[in-house]
């Protein structure tokens, strides 16, 4: 019996020592975000598309002005300035723009912006201005910012009809945002379940599908993009054809993503916990997906973030060679579409200025990919 | 003893390594001092964590980034006599470069990842050999290592030396290891936990052959362990450390017979024994290694102690009291004034 | 060795055949053919005379027939190298592809050698140098590098090359060398056109190759083997070349074959905005024309160079590695 109390004295302190430990337990979820969260770059690329898919849903209200509000007196008109201090050098803590006018300039013939340095329009909020609807659920007519009246306030300059850029790239995001998470959704789907499917019952099944799936690898990515799109019909709806869109580019990017889920389903196929749940009678279709899915979703949301910026990038290469989205819906490869030739872009630079957008939300997808590939393997260094 | 006029092979004093990490800076071995006469065996012993490993790579100046070494120095007295301060040394030069491997050189725990997989041993031994001696010929490396190879006792060398390190067994892998770590003559070998990955068979046997190898060459050998039956049967001195101390060193004999730390001492009781009743249980320390950043106040050990004198090593760090002829150890209990301290 | 080589291009068989019938089967999608839509063509500007014709046209390109059959025509022909004849230009396919073979393939080569040639260097000096100056400076060009679309990058030169010289490089070839023979000259003036194209499609596979680089050696640096090499006196050039370069270059050449299909897509939409006479270009063009034999051997052909460097990259991952050699 003396053994019996040795060994209690001896656990003892061992119970104290643990329950003293100031490091609490976490879980695995918790310990992939610390570990997201110290990859600066990638908590930058996650802020940067928070706030981008936010202004996208928020289009309506950030936008001075509505999407087809076309300034019939300002076509190829260059970005606004904004001003603190006026013609006689006094500051003024609201910033303000001048009034514009249009000239010919004589030497080269073509219009350019004049400031008219005796109006000013101070830059105020919540100011009203075409009305716009938000999710069909709130209408209004408040914009975020603005001049009043008959000033005008170009961020972005206007394109070559007076419409304001900047306004039209928001609108534009949300249709470049949307089409490739649309796209890589429908991958995912696709990808999957054909990926757990054949890793779980392996055999001929598997064999063919792996089969597919080379070939389907080997396909040419852009060209079949391009032979896809061509293939939509004019005469389809702006809607029809951003989804049209979203299939042409998700078609062939299930496969890789298939053949990376099988990879894993392949390695936990013969994993305790799936044993368990056949030992417990539970069906194929319930160990797929209830079991063998969520322990592949970390990597999947990976292979996601990373599939997206492809697409996106392929949105705005159709687009851009005007066969992917069609006026009247806009996307930052449509608007693109206007700054084709040199002679455009020497005149009016600031018609590139999408190009800008979609370098930032590829480059944050890249991050936020990168830093979540870390994270997904949270017990590593 | 040593003579007072012979300098040893390496003496390392007062070393300090410490690792920059964002939670601050971690000292993983905390002014670690110790000697290797020629032709002798040291053996560091520890449980993983301990810093004895670092300590091995800061003998070669191989610490990486983030650690470096801090303090302390590391002086070589090669076969001219000249006693060399390798601690002067950058890591990065020349006179490093041709110190490791031909001076001292080393073999490590996981005989499999430590080979360049793309390479054939034999190509791995002779690039080895023209590194440090540019002027023999390929032919003549390639011989070299086919002698080497015989050397470890490894049958038909001249077909092995064409196999790819996948192609061996561990136990094979670590002798052509052992082979290519002497190809240079080195005066001394570290050998870092060189049999932990294997089987008990193949670990006698490796040890076995280093001290053959030991006495036929002449080399001296810092081993590194965190197993004392292993170190009882190789070492002439053995270093006991913990949390990046060394808190008892001696003669083998002196401190497995009279171990004096409270932690030594611990070690031994856990080792099973011929005479040990079957069905008691083994005397395992309590409590765990803590990690190097959370380092205790006072002695390291004491938060596992069963000795522990609260008010006294949990407030100063113990020295190395001497309790025997070139034996000491870093605790309290035998400190000469220990009756003061308790007051 | 050459069994498993001999097993791949067995497999390549049925995917080029799945490939063209994909390229192949798109093309009858629209309810309308070549002849349908040129004859309207033809009556928008006031050439109604075609109507009565189309039949003839219809039975002379053999569109009368039902698809199956002519694919299987076509595909018999194929195999014999007879790739059917392009209706906008009336010409066998084969004249009309190897007229802009020799251009694509140029530009495509130097862009995949620049790719090569200086993502790897970078990427190699970017980990050696982990958190250096140069490593961040590096890290954003390479994030910026696969950010940024080729095309746009294309357009973006064009223009700072027109303000700083008032040439507009379009094309690959100054009029007066269209059509004539391979010169020096030629080639020069070549060389001064596709600079612009090359730079454009290698910056991207630049930064693809310069990261994949990086992460590899960092990751072969960290292995026990790197120790072992540093502690037998190496020096640190044969270390980092030799040892740790040669072991990262295994998942290098792994996507051998990916930047390759990378580059030639990327190439795509360029050449279409550059105007480049490549056969991606026509392709296009000829897709839009429904075009049938010409757009489906051109994507047959990008096919064919995409399987070809997969069966590269997995030769060479044979060769360099011993583990995979000997299995």
């Amino acid at each position: 019996m003396s053994d019996t109390r040795a060994l209690a004295a001896d656990l003892e302190p061992e119970i104290e020592t643990l329950s003293a430990r100031p490091t609490a337990i976490l879980s695995v979820r918790q310990l992939m975000w610390r570990k997201f969260r110290r990859n600066r770059l990638a908590v930058f690329g996650l802020v940067v598309l928070t706030v981008m898919y936010i202004l996208a849903v928020l289009a309506g209200f950030v936008a001075p002005y509505g999407v087809r509000e076309t300034h019939q007196q300002f076509p190829r008109t260059s970005p606004t300035a904004i001003h603190f201090v006026d013609a006689d050098g006094q500051f003024h803590f609201q910033p303000f723009v001048y009034a514009i006018t249009r000239a010919m300039d004589p030497k080269t013939f073509t219009m350019t912006s004049i400031e008219d340095t005796s109006v000013r329009y101070p830059i105020e909020l919540f100011i009203r201005g075409a009305p716009y609807n938000i999710l069909g659920i709130w209408k209004s007519d408040v914009h975020l910012f603005g001049v009043e009246a008959p000033g005008k306030l170009f961020l972005l300059g206007t394109d070559t009809t007076g419409r304001d850029l900047f306004s039209r790239i928001l609108y534009g995001s949300q249709v470049s945002l949307t089409v490739g998470l649309f796209g890589v959704i429908l991958a995912l789907v696709i990808g999957a379940s054909v990926g757990i499917i054949s890793g779980y019952y392996g055999g001929w099944f598997d064999e063919i599908v792996q089969r597919i799936i080379e070939m389907t690898l080997a396909f040419p990515q852009i060209p079949l993009w391009l032979a896809l799109a061509t293939l939509v019909p004019p005469t389809w709806s702006s809607v029809q054809v951003y989804f049209a869109i979203s299939i042409v580019l998700s078609i062939l990017s299930w496969g890789a993503l298939a053949r990376q889920v099988r990879a894993m389903v392949l390695s936990l196929r013969t994993s305790d916990f799936v044993r368990a749940a056949s030992y417990a009678n539970a069906s194929p279709p319930r160990i797929m997906f209830r079991h063998l899915l969520p322990s592949t979703m970390s990597h999947i949301l990976v292979i996601a973030t990373l599939t997206i910026p492809s697409m996106i990038l392929g949105e705005t290469a159709l687009s851009f060679l005007g066969l992917g989205i069609k006026a009247p819906m806009t996307s930052w490869g449509v608007l693109l579409n206007e700054a084709q030739s040199v002679q455009v872009i020497l005149q009016l630079p600031w018609l590139l200025s999408p190009a800008a957008f979609v370098v930032l939300t590829i480059i944050s997808f890249n991050f936020v990919g990168d830093g979540l590939r870390d994270a997904a393997d949270p017990f590593s260094r | 003893m040593t003579e007072p006029n012979v300098s040893p092979l390496l003496s390392v004093d007062d070393l300090v390594v410490e690792f920059h990490t964002e939670s601050g800076v971690v000292r993983a071995v905390n002014g670690v001092s110790f000697a290797i006469e020629k032709g002798a065996t040291l053996a560091l012993i520890g449980e993983s964590g301990c810093g004895k490993s670092v300590t091995s790579l800061a003998l070669l100046n191989l610490v990486r980034a983030p650690g470096k070494i801090a303090s302390g120095t590391i002086t070589y007295t090669g076969d001219d006599g000249e006693a060399r301060l390798i601690t002067d040394w950058k890591s990065s030069s020349e006179q490093m470069r041709q110190f490791r491997g031909a001076e001292v050189a080393m073999i490590f725990q996981e005989p499999m990842t430590s080979f360049d997989p793309l390479f054939t041993i034999g190509e791995q031994i002779v690039e080895m050999v023209l590194a440090h001696r540019p002027k023999t010929s390929r032919s003549g490396a390639r011989d070299i290592a086919i002698d080497m190879l015989g050397l470890v006792r490894l049958p038909q060398p001249e077909v092995l030396i064409d196999r790819y390190p996948h192609q061996l067994s561990g136990g094979m892998r670590q002798r052509v290891m052992i082979a290519m770590a002497l190809c240079c003559g080195p005066n001394l070998l570290i050998a870092d936990e060189p049999t932990t990955a294997l089987d008990v068979t193949t670990e006698s046997q490796i040890l076995d052959l280093l001290r053959q190898l030991q006495s036929e060459l002449g080399m001296a050998m810092l081993f590194i362990t965190h197993d004392l039956a292993v170190a009882s049967e190789v070492a002439d001195e053995i270093a006991v450390m913990y949390l990046g101390y060394v808190v008892e060193r001696g003669a083998a004999a002196d401190v497995l017979s009279s171990p004096s730390h409270p932690y030594t001492r611990a070690l031994l009781d856990s080792l099973p024994n011929i005479d040990t009743d079957p069905a008691s249980r083994l005397n395992a320390i309590k409590g765990m290694v803590p990690t190097p950043d959370e380092m205790p106040r006072g002695c390291p050990f004491h938060t596992r102690c069963r000795e522990a004198m609260p008010g006294l090593c949990d407030q100063r760090l113990p020295e190395l009291y001497a309790c025997g002829q070139g034996h000491q150890a870093r605790c309290f209990l035998v400190d000469p004034q220990l009756e003061v301290l308790r007051g | 060795m050459l069994r498993y080589i001999g097993k791949r291009l067995a497999l390549m068989v049925p995917t080029l055949l799945l490939i063209m019938a994909v390229g192949f089967g798109i093309m009858q999608l629209p309810a309308t053919d070549f002849v349908d839509q040129y004859v309207l063509q033809q009556a928008a500007i006031g050439n109604t005379g075609m109507m009565d014709q189309a039949e003839n046209l219809k039975t002379q390109f053999g569109l009368n027939r039902p698809a199956p059959e002519r694919f299987v025509l076509w595909v018999g022909n194929f195999v014999r190298g007879d790739f059917g004849i392009s209706f906008s230009d009336l010409r066998p396919v084969g004249a009309v592809i190897m007229e802009r073979l020799p251009m694509t393939l140029a530009v495509s080569f130097l862009a995949f050698i620049v790719s090569w040639g200086v993502g790897i260097p970078l990427g190699v000096y970017s980990a050696t140098h982990q958190y250096s100056a140069g490593d961040v400076g590096l890290t954003i060009f390479a994030f910026v590098g696969v950010g940024i679309p080729d095309f746009l990058l294309a357009i973006v030169l064009l223009v700072l090359a027109f303000s700083a010289t008032g040439n507009v490089f379009l094309g690959l070839s100054s009029p007066e060398f269209v059509n004539q023979p391979w010169t020096l000259a030629k080639i020069l003036d070549f060389l001064s056109y596709a600079w612009l194209s090359v730079l454009a499609v290698a910056f991207t596979g630049t930064a693809l190759i310069m990261r994949v680089t990086r992460n590899n050696m960092l990751e072969e640096l960290g292995k026990n083997y790197v120790v072992t090499l540093r502690a037998k006196g190496l020096p640190e050039r044969v270390i980092i070349w030799k040892h740790v370069f040669r072991n990262a270059l295994h998942p290098l050449v792994s996507i051998f074959g990916q930047v390759l299909a990378f580059l030639i897509n990327g190439f795509a939409i360029t050449s279409i905005v550059l105007n480049l006479p490549t056969i991606q270009t026509i392709y296009l063009q000829a897709t839009l024309r429904q075009d049938v034999f010409l757009a489906s051997t051109i994507l047959v052909m990008i096919a064919i160079t995409v399987v070809v460097g997969n069966l590269i990259s997995d030769v060479l991952l044979a060769w360099i590695d011993p583990r995979i050699r000997y299995e």
